[in-house]
């Protein structure tokens, strides 16, 4: 694989109109950190991330076929390492092939985590990343996303797929109580909002500066003459920083425009993944969204990217994997073989788009620091509702990629913790905690809204 | 997809200061704790002791499972709405002495006896005022309620002479569906592409009604995926044959030409043809000079950055849509005014474009003179426009005078036409021949559908949506005719019939139509709309046999007459029977608590009550496991029955109770568990108690039952009356709003239920026609 230059890449954008941003950026003390989050919706099951060796170590004969077993969970967390983790029925893609590095040292697998306040079902909406009952509490990506930002143009992307037919849907994200955030779950949308800017080269970019220019005097004006209360001059005057966000944000995109260009994915008009009149392949639009993310992150246009397949409509397609059957009907037929084949399929086409991203992370110099851009990456891969099609949300298997710089024990381990229940069981918030603590807040320990159920505050030591 | 049911609600977890200290000094910000023996019961005492021990919860907008809020002296000297004849005050006394459902709940200690007295003492020395300054908390009398539902609604409708609304001039951005049919776009779409509806302008979540915008705006977001979409508004005005719609307007008028067919258009030329697009295609007003020259200038520069002409039609067009980009993104494009004229003593009256524009978008969710759409072999409206009699009375000024805007309101409110043309910019003729002959406005179909809520129902994920129906056969398979059957109806994707969601449009839009009794008879009609089954085709059972979800596979026939069925008088009984309403308002599973989501709907929405928002729940809230002793009322009784949770489920349960006589999907249950895992009949008995109407207290046979006896009640009439206010002024009414809605009742009453007649009081009171400036400062 090609090694890209990101030195290369970036260089030249720290001058000029919006070298405050750079100055900014370079003037943060600290190491340069990204947060990826993959959703698979509708249950991921702990038995497509176990490995042959912690099946073996919590008794392969107890397990015997099932999806689920956490009644062989130990009473005492147990993290097993030198384990091959791409011996699990799903993460094969991990292992090293012709060409391609092994990722089976940056990764982790996480075992026995419960987050019983999301109520589980079909979908937790925001309750997966917020750890709260669904709609009540921003999400671990909007959280971080500020924090993180620092010269990027976006603060997040978050795209997806989903059943629905809508391109944008807000179900899986949020910015607080009440206040969804949009995942764009229509490749074509998302390419021409995230690239729209950069593709149309320099005349296109000064139209839309010309446009942004334009508005914001009309707000202007009308600013000076409004009789409204303050509430209703908000409005307007939300709307002006807006407009000048985005006309500052232009002007960036555009002096980064020759450089991500290149890195641009092929324009949805041309991509195969993207073909066809009817309810789409989720796998392929969530490949042609990989695409976008991976893009959008080495061209450093955002270091926060959320990836959620089957937002706000669950029951999506996979006929790359088993046609003419949605999630929902595949997953009641679980106990057919052909199902079962399916489902670990989807999980595991998930994982080689995330091996893939992690690979390309890996092979991208960090600017600014030392190391790869995987290790200045947490990959993060859940389910949004736990360990099954009806989640009780007693578990939440993870898989975790990359961010070595940052401190996290990717080094190819499964950790088990005891089962929902057992003293000394953890929860989804101390994995989020433990990414806060990496992204450099030490005092980040209390995410989520737990009330009384938070059995522990602060990081998980074992990842 | 929504996910499972919340259904634990716990009443704890309120902050309050336990034990008995010394007062801090009035200003020191320590809560003052009531010591030794109670205290003389004076107001400022008492509104200490609700600091510190109530608030936490029964704040302004209670939280963790209070039903009102206590800020206020006020609130404690007004009438408990579960325990008439008693007060807050008294029934606060009451809970601060019983040991079983102590207050505050725990696990925060209980009040003290020094505390209740304290309130007692209150109670009998006259519940007086709190005029001390330095207590730092003062008896204003008169709260303002962050929800609507906690106003006592017996006040809403007191009438008194010369109180006028309050509520200040405003600016509403568009929302979704508004800005769509502004340009003349469907309201539908398919997986590939964009359409106009792909905007990102959905209200706030915590918008009740879509009318809303009480905080709307644009963040960068937000403009950010609306820019791809506006794209497409701007080449239908570069010619008559350019972009995706066909502007009559634009073949017709030929004083428009030279601004798409001159290679240098002249000033004059771009300045009228300015003019017409923003009046016609954007503002739906006339444009302002100011905002006129703005755009004139923005044109200028466009044009002269034009490359050299290529001798087709994209250059311009690519420079119009520029132009139309530009002027979409204005203040005057995005948010509808209601700023008004001053008139006298602080207030201003809406000007004519104000006061037509707030008429046709209530009508028909767009501006009067929308944009046709040309969908061959018609146009939606004539080029004038949509609601074009509207933009007439703007202009001659009849928008002033109440009898024409009653007329206005009449003449496009609703009506009967079995071609169905009000739906040519969404379906095809194939699909609008089978609708139902009886037809409502955007608008109007808006109210019903947002307040019954029953538009989403495709997003309710059913597992076995026939389930212990009479035609559940046991089967699991993915392609069993029930499931096809039910799967259509939400899609219609096989065949041209009625979706479910459609099927209770009709219902609803023929009972307005006929305009008498109206929520009495949306609550009792037995004639419902449904599919015909008669040529199924390959399709098979997913057209066949959508009448199961009815309780009926009988033959339809492929005509009006037919369509219309009436259902038997025991099993359906007007729209909360209705399977859309049923199953929109039902959960995933047969024994799911759907009991919750529907008695919360009927407490908020049928009476008006408040109930502690599902944000507030702090524990896990879960129904047990699935078994086969257990049906949902006896899952939900499990996770439900203790006290800690009864504080909100008691608002919910037993007026969800009387739809167990349905699945969650809809269907009329044949049985359902039974307490020895077997089968048993269903149950949709419920007592109910403490209702705000009396006259709603006693045992309920089953939702038809209930349905009847709900539609009898004035209480729910006057609520009734509230939700059509909220949506049609698109915000939450108020006590100074008082005399609106009695009028508003008044003509409902006096016109034999008349649902038109109720609006059209609405539409030409003081209330709408005026706003309140805003004071300096506010």
């Amino acid at each position: 694989m090609t090694r890209l230059n990101r030195r290369t890449l970036l260089k030249g954008l720290g001058s000029g109109l919006f070298a405050p941003f750079f100055r900014e950026a370079f003037a943060q003390n600290g190491t340069p950190a990204r947060l990826v989050i993959v959703m698979e919706c509708n249950g991921i099951y702990p038995q497509t991330l176990l490995s042959m060796g912690a099946r073996t170590a919590l008794g392969a004969s107890m397990i015997g076929t099932r999806h689920n077993f956490a009644d062989v969970y130990p009473s005492t967390p147990l993290t097993l390492r030198g384990d091959s983790l791409s011996s699990a029925p799903c993460l094969g893609s991990l292992a090293a092939s012709s060409g391609q590095i092994s990722l089976e040292s940056r990764a982790a697998v996480v075992l026995g985590l419960s987050s019983t306040i999301t109520g589980g079902g079909h979908s937790t909406g925001t309750g997966a990343l917020s750890c709260a009952v669904d709609g009540s509490a921003p999400t671990f990506d909007a959280v971080m996303a500020p924090r993180l930002k620092r010269s990027a143009p976006f603060d997040a992307i978050r795209l997806g797929t989903s059943s629905s037919l809508t391109p944008i849907v807000y179900q899986s994200c949020s910015f607080g109580p009440g206040k969804p955030a949009g995942i764009l779950v229509n490749p074509t949308l998302a390419y021409e909002t995230l690239f729209g800017s950069i593709t149309g080269g320099a005349a296109a970019g000064q139209q839309r500066s010309q446009l942004f220019d334009f508005a914001r005097e009309d707000v202007r004006v009308a600013l000076s003459t409004f009789r409204g209360n303050s509430n209703e001059r908000l409005k307007l005057e939300r709307y002006l920083t807006s407009l000048d966000a985005l006309r500052a944000r232009e002007g960036l995109l555009m002096s980064m425009a020759g450089t991500v260009q290149p890195l641009l994915p092929v324009a949805p008009s041309a991509n195969p993944l993207l073909g066809g009149t009817g309810a789409p392949d989720s796998l392929k639009w969530l490949e042609a969204q990989f695409q976008i993310a991976t893009a959008s992150l080495l061209g450093g246009l955002t270091n926060v990217v959320v990836l959620a397949s089957g937002s706000s409509g669950f029951d999506v397609r996979y006929d790359s994997v088993i046609a003419g059957m949605g999630r929902h009907d595949l997953q009641h037929g679980i106990d057919i073989p052909a199902n079962w084949t399916g489902i670990t399929g989807v999980t595991r086409r998930h994982v080689e788009l995330i091996t893939k991203l992690a690979r390309t992370l890996e092979s991208t110099p960090e600017v600014g620091a030392s190391g790869t851009m995987l290790d200045h990456t947490a990959i993060l891969y859940l389910s949004d509702n736990g360990e099954q099609h009806h989640s009780t949300a007693v578990e939440w298997p993870m898989l975790l990629v990359g961010g070595n710089a940052l401190g996290l024990r990717t080094d190819g381990r499964t950790v088990v913790f005891p089962r929902d229940g057992a003293t000394g069981n953890r929860q989804v918030s101390n994995v989020f905690n433990t990414l806060g603590h990496a992204f450099g807040d030490s005092g980040f320990n209390t995410f989520g809204l737990e009330g009384p159920t938070r059995i522990a505050q602060g990081p998980l030591s074992e990842i | 997809m929504r996910k499972l049911i919340l259904t634990t609600f716990f009443l704890c977890a309120c902050t309050g200061t336990v034990g008995t200290t010394t007062p801090p000094p009035p200003d020191s910000g320590e809560p003052p704790i009531i010591e030794g023996d109670g205290g003389t019961g004076s107001g400022c005492e008492v509104l200490a002791l609700m600091q510190a021990r109530c608030t936490s919860c029964h704040g302004d907008l209670p939280t963790q499972g209070a039903p009102m809020p206590l800020t206020t002296l006020a609130d404690l000297r007004a009438g408990s709405v579960r325990h008439p004849g008693q007060s807050h005050a008294q029934r606060s006394a009451a809970r601060m002495r019983d040991t079983t459902l102590p207050m505050p709940p725990a696990p925060h200690a209980p009040a003290t006896a020094d505390e209740a007295a304290l309130i007692e003492a209150w109670i009998s020395s006259g519940q007086t005022g709190c005029a001390n300054p330095d207590a730092g908390v003062t008896d204003a009398g008169t709260r303002v309620e962050l929800d609507p539902n906690l106003i006592p609604q017996a006040e809403l409708f007191a009438c008194t002479a010369g109180v006028q609304s309050d509520a200040t001039t405003r600016l509403r951005r568009l929302n979704r569906w508004q800005w769509t049919r502004n340009v003349g776009g469907a309201v539908t779409r398919s997986w590939t592409g964009f359409s106009f509806f792909d905007n990102p302008f959905d209200p706030s979540a915590g918008e009740p009604y879509s009318t809303w915008a009480t905080d709307e705006t644009l963040d960068d977001a937000t403009v950010e995926l609306f820019l791809p979409v506006l794209g497409e508004a701007g080449p239908p005005w570069a010619g008559p044959y350019t972009g995706s719609n066909r502007l009559e307007r634009l073949r017709t008028d030929t004083s428009l030409r030279c601004m798409y067919q001159d290679d240098q258009p002249t000033q004059a030329c771009m300045r009228h043809y300015l003019a017409v697009f923003l009046e016609h295609g954007v503002y739906f007003r006339p444009p302002r000079t100011d905002e006129l020259d703005r755009l004139l200038a923005f044109a200028t520069t466009v044009i002269s950055q034009e490359p050299a002409p290529d001798g087709g039609n994209d250059t311009r067009t690519a420079s119009i849509t520029r132009i139309s980009n530009a002027a979409w993104l204005t203040t005057g494009a995005l948010f509808r005014e209601e700023m008004g004229t001053p008139t006298d003593a602080g207030r201003t009256a809406l000007t004519a474009s104000e006061l037509a524009q707030q008429l046709a978008y209530a009508i028909g969710s767009r501006a009067p003179g929308a944009t046709p759409t040309w969908a061959y072999p018609d146009y939606s409206a004539p080029p004038e426009g949509h609601l074009s009699d509207i933009v007439g009375a703007a202009k001659d000024g009849g928008i002033f005078v109440s009898s024409q805007v009653d007329a206005l309101l009449r003449a496009n409110a609703g009506g009967t036409d079995v071609t169905r043309f009000d739906l040519v910019q969404d379906y095809r003729e194939g699909n609008r021949l089978r609708r139902g002959e009886y037809w409502l406005a955007d608008g109007m179909s808006g109210f019903f559908r947002e307040w019954l809520g029953y538009a989403n129902v495709a997003t309710v994920f059913k597992e076995r949506p026939e389930a212990t129906s009479r035609f559940d056969d046991g089967g699991m398979s993915p392609y069993r005719p029930q499931l096809s059957a039910y799967s259509n109806l939400l899609s219609g994707y096989y065949g041209y019939e009625s979706t479910l969601v459609q099927q209770l449009d009709d219902v609803v839009a023929r009972v307005v139509v006929a305009d008498t009794d109206v929520l009495e008879n949306l609550l009792t009609t037995r004639q419902f709309y449904l599919a015909s089954n008669a040529n199924p085709g390959s399709a098979g059972a997913a057209i066949a046999l959508t009448g199961q979800i009815y309780g009926t596979e009988q033959a339809i026939a492929p005509t009006h007459a037919s369509r219309w069925v009436t259902l038997p008088s025991t099993e359906r009984a007007g729209v909360l029977t209705h399977p859309a309403w049923l199953s929109a308002h039902g959960g995933n599973f047969e024994d799911d608590p759907s009991i919750v989501h529907r008695g919360k709907w009927v407490r908020e929405n049928l009476l008006c009550g408040w109930v502690p928002p599902l944000s507030s729940v702090r524990v896990v809230a879960q129904v047990g496991p699935h078994a086969d002793d257990k049906n949902a009322r006896r899952r939900l009784e499990d996770a439900t029955g203790g006290a800690q949770c009864q504080g909100c489920h008691s608002l919910m349960n037993p007026l969800g109770n009387p739809f167990e006589i349905y699945n969650q999907a809809g269907y009329l249950r044949r049985v359902d568990h039974a307490v020895d895992g077997g089968w048993g009949p269903p149950d949709g008995t419920s007592t109910l108690s403490n209702m705000p109407d009396p006259a709603l207290n006693g045992p309920v046979r089953d939702a038809v039952d209930f349905s009847e006896k709900l539609a009898a009640s004035p209480y729910v009439k006057r609520c009734f009356v509230r939700q059509a206010f909220r949506y049609f002024m698109g915000r939450a009414e108020n006590r100074t709003d008082a005399c609106t809605l009695a009028q508003m009742e008044q003509a409902y009453d006096t016109n034999s239920g008349s649902f038109l007649s109720m609006v059209s009081a609405l539409v030409t009171s003081d209330t709408w026609k005026t706003r309140r400036v805003p004071q300096g400062g506010e």
